[in-house]
């Protein structure tokens, strides 16, 4: 059994060593999001509530997502795990939404950093963080990813 | 001036004008050198389908802002043109009401059947999205949007007018819509969206040689005659569809049906069905649709061999009835779509292309040696927003 953990261990070193983008691809695999919320008291919303919530639609309560730009892996994270999305289907829903009319894109932060400081500085907001990311006072856990 | 429809950054001022747009090089080529289809024929063609849009939201207070988008199009048949002219009136988080000039919502892609962008055909199946049924009303739509736990979905209504050219395959005519009105419910759940829409509308399609045959009928007062080849009347028309999305796979199925209770416009069913997998950033789509037409075709019930003008007139009655042409066609399609960047999609298409026999089946260009309409359509395309 420590064997088996110390070749383990070794091994993934040595992945690393070979191919840190390897690991990080593997990491991100593994990370859970967090979708956290400014709202005065405890909330709990379905996956479905999220997923409207980020593709323009309206749930039972008032509130403003803030999504990431292209560039974070984390809106990648969040458009397969959470709205069951590649980037692509979301990138031709959001041209379908702008071109009709019928809904509004959510606003966008440069990275997690930002989107954490700009939600937490605004009651009614919402973003997603990874599950590592620790959550600043204030805020609250609406939704945890798979 | 902003160009995107989300503020670029969270922490910028909104932008009280907002620019976007979208564009499209379509390139088409039919292995058939004696047919045309939508125009393309047998050498490879841009300019059919090629368009540009710039499209201007002015945000005039928080809940109204006024939206118009222009187009500029390649096409031999459609003229540039101001698509959208509305004042959007948000009254609260669910409810919004549109004022002006927008597009008649029939089916899932009516007000965005020029952005290829959208979705993953380039030509989206063309017996349901058929050109001559989208029409600009001058009107009011209502959206109220609701949701719970797992379900959410949109009830829309609208009611409006139109004047304009209509085109159906070489035909055009000056049309009127008018006392148009249509329900729309959408429902959404898990990965699952379904929309079923009725829309009624009263029609006078102008098709002047019509027209001015039955006014030589009633002057020979043959008025039965003249009242079986109506030009004018109301039309229902159905939509139901239903979409699967999830991160591997997609399918999308429409079926619509309409009914018309004059002569001109055929009573038509027609659907597809599109089974797609994604590997990103490539997806693939496999789809089958086909339409049914049927005029409910009069009995010539004016005598002949009585005199020589009774004669003729049968003779134009029989030929009007000729010219109705069905457009009957049934299509396989294969298609890959290679997202290259955020904004910019490749895509290529192949079509198999099956005619009913004796019809038109929305060729623009019959052969009479080849009355079955088979033919293979390519087609290559770069999609773009901005």
């Amino acid at each position: 059994m420590r064997f088996s953990v110390v070749v383990l261990t070794l091994l993934s070193i040595a992945c690393c060593g070979i191919s840190k983008r390897v690991c990080a691809e593997e990491s991100l695999r593994s990370t859970k999001l967090l979708i956290v919320a400014n709202v005065d008291s405890e909330l709990s919303l379905t996956k479905q509530e999220v997923k409207n919530l980020f593709m323009g639609g309206v749930i039972d309560y008032d509130l403003r997502p803030i999504t990431l730009t292209a560039a974070n892996k984390e809106r990648t994270l969040f458009h397969a795990r959470v709205l069951g999305l590649t980037d692509a289907r979301v990138r031709s829903y959001w041209a379908q939404m702008r071109f009709s009319g019928r809904k509004q894109q959510p606003d966008t932060a440069e990275n997690e950093a930002q989107a954490l400081e700009y939600v937490t500085a605004n009651a009614g907001t919402i973003t997603y963080i990874k599950s590592t990311t620790p959550l600043p006072e204030g805020l609250v856990v609406v939704y945890r990813s798979n | 001036m902003q160009t995107a429809s989300a503020r670029e950054n969270i922490f910028d001022t909104k932008e009280t004008i907002e620019f976007s747009g979208f564009g499209r090089i379509v390139g088409g080529y039919l292995d058939d050198k004696d047919l045309a289809f939508q125009h393309y024929q047998n050498n490879l063609s841009f300019t059919e389908q090629s368009l540009l849009a710039l499209r201007v939201d002015a945000h005039l207070s928080d809940k109204l802002k006024l939206v118009t988008q222009g187009i500029l199009h390649t096409g031999t048949i459609r003229e540039n043109e101001v698509q959208w002219l509305y004042l959007q009136y948000q009254a609260s988080r669910s409810l919004s009401v549109r004022l002006g000039r927008q597009r008649m919502p029939f089916f899932d892609f009516s007000e965005t059947n020029d952005v290829g962008f959208a979705y993953p055909w380039i030509t989206p199946p063309i017996q349901v999205y058929t050109d001559f049924l989208f029409f600009d009303i001058d009107g009011i739509m209502a959206s109220y949007e609701f949701s719970g736990k797992d379900v959410s979905g949109a009830i829309e209504s609208y009611f409006g007018e139109f004047e304009g050219e209509l085109t159906v395959a070489e035909t055009s005519s000056q049309t009127k819509l008018n006392n148009s009105r249509g329900l729309i419910l959408k429902l959404n759940y898990d990965s699952f969206t379904f929309r079923a829409s009725h829309h009624i509308t009263q029609v006078d399609l102008g098709l002047k040689p019509i027209v001015e045959f039955r006014d030589i009928l009633r002057s020979a007062e043959l008025n039965d005659a003249a009242d079986s080849i109506g030009v004018e009347g109301s039309i229902e028309f159905s939509q139901l569809s239903l979409s699967y999305d999830s991160f591997d796979y997609f399918m999308k199925t429409e079926l619509t049906r309409y009914d018309s209770d004059f002569l001109a416009f055929p009573d038509v069913k027609n659907g597809y069905i599109t089974l797609g997998y994604n590997f990103y950033p490539y997806s693939l789509h496999l789809t089958y649709a086909n339409s049914v037409e049927e005029y409910d075709r009069p009995d010539n019930l004016i005598p002949v061999g009585i005199n020589s003008e009774l004669d003729a007139l049968s003779f134009g009655f029989d030929q009007i009835l000729m010219q109705l042409n069905s457009d009957g066609l049934e299509s396989v399609t294969l298609g890959l779509r290679y997202d290259y960047s955020d904004n910019v999609a490749f895509k290529t298409e192949l079509a198999k292309l099956n005619g009913d026999d004796n019809a038109r089946g929305l060729f623009t260009e019959n052969s009479v040696s080849n009355p079955g309409n088979k033919a293979n359509f390519f087609q290559v395309a770069v999609e773009w927003v901005f």
